[in-house]
């Protein structure tokens, strides 16, 4: 049996006060989709798990503005695939939650969660990169923001120091006339771990962004790639060798480096049309 | 002829616990004074076990024992269903990654998993083998080479060697005008049933008692009484509702080791695999089947020189048979005046390989249609022509001294080659693949069933079949509801449970609908012929009238009967009982083979349709069709589920699944996350199963078997859809789609 405490604290100041305690002995608890996982094969060993579930200033819910959308800490994965908004001006984000687990892991997963899980795989991380989201975090003491680009540290690593949690997600509205995007490729359709992840945002003005996912310690944004795709339209081809030379896959299992390297070509330009498509609508 | 309950859609008897979470699994159950078992695993594909230290983990609390092969009798108990090869625990070395070395006995199974972690195991690691050429070289470190029984070759690591033929194929091999010879190889796969491995033995009158998810409970009777130098009569098989089996759990697996343990202890023991153990129990043979075939001008087959390798695991379990038997279908299903098929098996330091849906037959017909489209190619006869001109006509020999061809296979052909509109216009990118399986069942086999007609006129069925989700519950329960004239709701089954009903062979090889079937038919008849007995001795007075029974009434001598009514005329009230014996004893015959004919062909066409993304390699299976020739469906809704989950299962060999060992011999994707099966959402966008239903079969109302089919050419005619829309040829699996980018890459450098 493996044994850890439990607590449910109902509202912020318990939670933090907790989480001070328990010092990295603790594990917070949204979904469980991933923690649980880890518990089990012993990946995780917590003293002390605390459940975010009943502090009441964490939202369920996603809250929308003129500028943007904002995502809670307790906001399931279901609920923003299927939210109508998040469909419709933020696809990528839509398309990159859909792929993530199983219908029954997206019922209970959260979207920070898979953020804090911080694979290099995740899927949602290319579509919040190339939607400049920004991460709020939240301590006893203090409330900071950053960019999701750097709020990505390394696999399993985030920027979240001792006493800190993630309060919520926030996603700008995309550029005015934008189209974006993202796709998957993996070894098969149903639940499955990501070969490469690529998300794409065009928008009229010429401004391209992409964001990869699984072929880099860490999902990023190819800066170089987008700057030569804004520039030179129609070199697309060498925009995209500018990904490839910031990527680093591995070997594994479920594909070789050459494959990836070579599917970060084939996914980003794909996704780059659809984005290009879904402007003209 | 009408039938009342037969052909119908009857929904299985089990639906609404499975989809409710509700059936009674061995996983779920529990008994009084229960110790649960973990299995230690050896870290290594082959190495001398120096020294096992269990003192800390027996210091852990709660734990009742840790065993291993030392504190067996000696010499260590070993099992098997052709061979006695396999040792309860790991006899001195391990011959395997993930062979079990140790048992922890405890009271909960927190308890056995903290205690596993404190077992100390010493090992001398020696040279392994887990690849077909390694294990065939000369100096190849030899698997087992204490273990030599009927079919090995000393000092090597040949299982056994099999050779098939008939006609002259050397001279043909000057004869003919064409002459086309290519290897295809199949990967290592494992069932990966959903349900893991699992059983509870305990003491039982004097003997043991198992509890298991398990196909062919009269083997593993016997299997378990002979390594435990037991009785028949001392050992019973509870045979449990299966959740997944696939030949997986057709044969002994941990059983042995919990019925010793259970006798050993004299309290009840649970051993439950976890998902990733199930790795480390059953795999399918991997192959390479090197096809060298002759044609006339016409495309018509001359002779086939066929070698069959397959690559088997370090205990023999059933693969010898797998390997001989698929090997003798290795002409496939055409006609072939010249037949020279030599097999061999082959053993490694890998999990033992054992029967699995088609038993070898995908490995075959994976090389024997690939080899036929490749034909076709070179040529230039179309592939469902070239086909059609090899195809036997129903009573024509297919193999000499086997049953001649019991179905009008060409219909079956066209039907697949029509629904996938083949010869019709195809849209860019779009290509197009048939294929066609066969298999035999098993030859010379036997089955026994008692029909209970109780005193209110209901039903008890007994038979040894197991329920593995293919609906045998369901199905028997037809047959013997239309053959007794009964509603189903008044028939109950009794099933595999070795203590209660009479001997069957197997749940396996798609028998039992046919061998099965028939017993509980010839069942029927009894209780029908001594209930006509029973009509005459009641109310004849001199003169011998006709007695007619239908549908649950018997008419003679004026009289109209119900079945309730006739019992309690003859024995009484409330008394009385008819038992009904039934049997189906399979063609016998010594010096055959394969032990004697097979009871009927199965066979199945597939056709696909498939695009291809030539970026990323992707193939998308748009369209895939099976049409089975099944003489008589006994329940369509069965009858397609058998074959839809059949096909899926085969678009995972064919599109992703494959067992990894490294070079040390480890396993490395032995688990859910690294080892892909295809989900709902891998299916093809249009999926379609007919069949072909001209009564012509050996079973009940003309029936033949399923299960299997659906499985089997899957993998040949995706291929072969692959290949007409790329021209790319494969002749290894999976298509992954790496793989497929991997040679699009090629063709164009």
């Amino acid at each position: 049996m493996i044994e850890f405490s439990y607590s449910e604290p109902d509202s912020l100041v318990e939670l933090l006060e907790m989480l001070e305690e328990g010092g990295n002995t603790a594990a917070l608890l949204a979904g469980g989709t991933d923690l649980v996982n880890h518990i089990r094969i012993g990946k995780r060993t917590p003293n002390k798990v605390i459940s975010l579930k009943s502090v009441r200033e964490l939202n369920h819910e996603l809250t929308f503005c003129q500028d943007g959308i904002t995502i809670g800490a307790l906001t399931t994965l279901s609920a923003i695939e299927k939210h109508s908004v998040v469909r419709e001006m933020f696809p990528a984000l839509a398309e990159a939650v859909n792929k993530i687990g199983s219908t029954q892991i997206r019922n209970k997963g959260t979207l920070v969660g898979n953020l804090c899980n911080a694979s290099p795989a995740a899927d949602a991380i290319p579509a919040l990169l190339i939607y400049n989201a920004v991460i709020h975090i939240v301590s006893k003491k203090d409330r900071r923001t950053v960019p999701v680009e750097a709020f990505m540290k390394g696999p399993g690593k985030t920027d979240l120091q001792q006493g800190e949690i993630v309060e919520s997600i926030f996603v700008p509205t995309p550029p005015a006339n934008s189209g974006s995007c993202y796709l998957k490729s993996s070894r098969r359709d149903g639940a499955d771990l990501t070969i490469v992840g690529a998300a794409a945002l065009v928008a009229l003005s010429g401004e391209v962004r992409i964001g990869l996912g699984a072929v880099a310690p860490v999902p990023f944004r190819a800066h170089a790639a987008e700057k030569m795709a804004r520039d030179e339209p129609v070199n697309l081809d060498a925009a995209l060798d500018e990904a490839v030379k910031q990527a680093n896959p591995i070997s594994d299992l479920r594909a070789s480096r050459e494959y990836r390297l070579a599917m970060i070509k084939t996914f980003t330009r794909k996704a780059i049309h659809i984005c290009r498509e879904r402007i003209q609508k | 002829m009408e039938f009342d309950v037969v052909g119908k859609d009857i929904k299985r008897t089990d639906a609404l616990k499975k989809v409710t979470g509700t059936l009674d699994y061995v996983i779920d159950q529990k008994m009084q004074g229960m110790l649960y078992g973990k299995l230690l695993r050896s870290e290594h594909a082959h190495a001398k076990i120096v020294n096992v230290d269990a003192s800390a983990a027996k210091e852990i609390p709660g734990v009742y024992d840790v065993i291993t092969s030392t504190d067996l009798p000696q010499p260590v108990p070993r099992f098997g269903p052709i061979k006695q090869d396999q040792p309860l625990l790991a006899d001195r070395v391990v011959n395997y990654h993930g062979e079990p070395v140790a048992v922890v006995l405890a009271d909960s199974e927190e308890a056995a998993q903290k205690a596993l972690k404190k077992i100390k195991v010493e090992y001398e690691k020696l040279p392994s083998v887990s690849k077909l050429d390694d294990a065939l070289r000369a100096d190849a470190p030899i698997v087992n080479p204490d273990s030599i029984g009927m079919y090995e070759e000393l000092g090597s690591n040949i299982c056994g060697n099999w050779k098939f033929g008939w006609g002259d194929v050397e001279a043909k091999n000057r004869a003919s005008s064409f002459m086309l010879k290519n290897v295809y190889e199949f990967p290592m796969i494992h069932h990966f049933p959903i349900e893991p491995f699992s059983c509870i033995c305990y003491p039982e009158n004097g003997g043991v008692a198992i509890r298991s998810p398990i196909q062919h409970p009269f083997i593993l009777r016997r299997v378990v009484a002979k390594a435990l130098h037991m009785e028949l009569s001392q050992v019973r098989v509870i045979g449990n509702a299966i959740g997944g089996g696939f030949g997986g759990k057709g044969y002994p697996k941990i059983e042995p080791l919990t019925a010793y343990l259970a006798l050993h202890t004299g309290k009840p023991v649970k051993i439950v695999l976890s998902l990733e153990e199930g790795f480390f129990s059953a795999r399918r043979s991997s192959s390479r089947v090197t096809m060298n075939t002759g044609f006339d001008l016409e495309g018509k087959i001359q002779f086939q020189d066929v070698k069959v390798e397959f690559l088997v695991g370090a205990y023999a379990d059933t693969a010898p048979r797998v390997a001989s038997k698929s090997s003798y279908l290795g002409c496939g299903p055409y006609v072939t005046p010249n037949a020279r098929i030599d097999c061999r098996a082959v053993y490694s330091h890998t999990v033992p390989s054992t029967a699995f849906r088609g038993f070898g037959m995908p490995q075959i017909v994976w090389a024997v249609e690939s080899q036929m489209n490749e034909a076709s190619k070179v040529l230039g006869i179309d592939p469902l022509e070239i086909r059609l001109r090899n195809l036997p006509k129903k009573g024509e020999i297919l193999v000499p001294g086997d049953r001649p061809v019991d179905g009008d296979w060409e219909q079956g052909l066209r039907k697949a080659a029509e629904t996938i509109g083949w010869g019709t216009e195809k849209p860019d990118g779009i290509g197009r693949g048939i294929a066609i399986g066969i298999k035999n069942p098993i030859p010379a086999s036997l089955s026994k069933s008692i029909v209970k007609l109780h005193a209110d006129g209901s039903v008890t069925v007994s038979v040894g079949t197991s329920e593995m989700g293919q609906g045998a519950r369901t199905t028997m329960g037809q047959i013997a509801a239309e053959s007794i004239g009964v509603p189903m709701e008044r028939v109950s089954l009794i099933m595999a449970d070795t203590g209660a009903v009479p001997f069957d062979t197997a749940t396996a090889g798609s028998r039992s609908t046919v061998a099965m079937g028939n017993a509980v038919v010839s069942a029927c008849h009894d209780i029908k012929e001594q209930l006509t007995e029973m009509a005459h001795e009641l109310f004849a007075d001199g003169s011998q009238e006709e007695v007619v029974i239908s549908r649950g009434t018997i008419e003679a001598y004026g009289k109209s009967l119900s079945y309730a009514d006739i019992l309690a005329e003859y024995f009484g009230p409330n008394m009385g009982e008819v038992v009904g014996n039934g049997t189906y004893k399979g063609s016998k015959i010594e010096g055959h083979p394969v032990g004697g004919k097979a009871d009927f062909w199965e066979i199945v066409f597939t056709a696909a349709e498939v695009s291809v993304d030539t970026e990323s390699g992707k193939v998308y299976t748009n369209k895939l069709v099976n049409v089975s020739d099944v003489g008589c469906i006994i329940n369509p809704l069965q009858a397609e589920a058998q074959e839809e989950g059949a096909a899926i299962m085969g678009m995972g060999h064919t599109f992703m699944e494959q067992m990894v060992y490294d070079d040390s011999g480890r396993l490395v994707n032995g688990g859910a996350l690294d080892y892909r099966v295809p989900t709902i959402m891998d299916i093809p966008a249009e999926f379609i199963s007919k069949f072909i239903e001209n009564r012509d079969g050996a079973g009940p109302f003309g029936a033949k078997g399923i299960g299997e089919s659906g499985i089997i050419a899957i993998a040949p005619a995706v291929a072969a859809a692959v290949n007409d829309t790329l021209g790319i040829r494969f002749r290894q699996l999976p298509l992954s789609a790496e793989n497929v980018w991997k040679e699009l890459h090629r063709e164009s450098k």
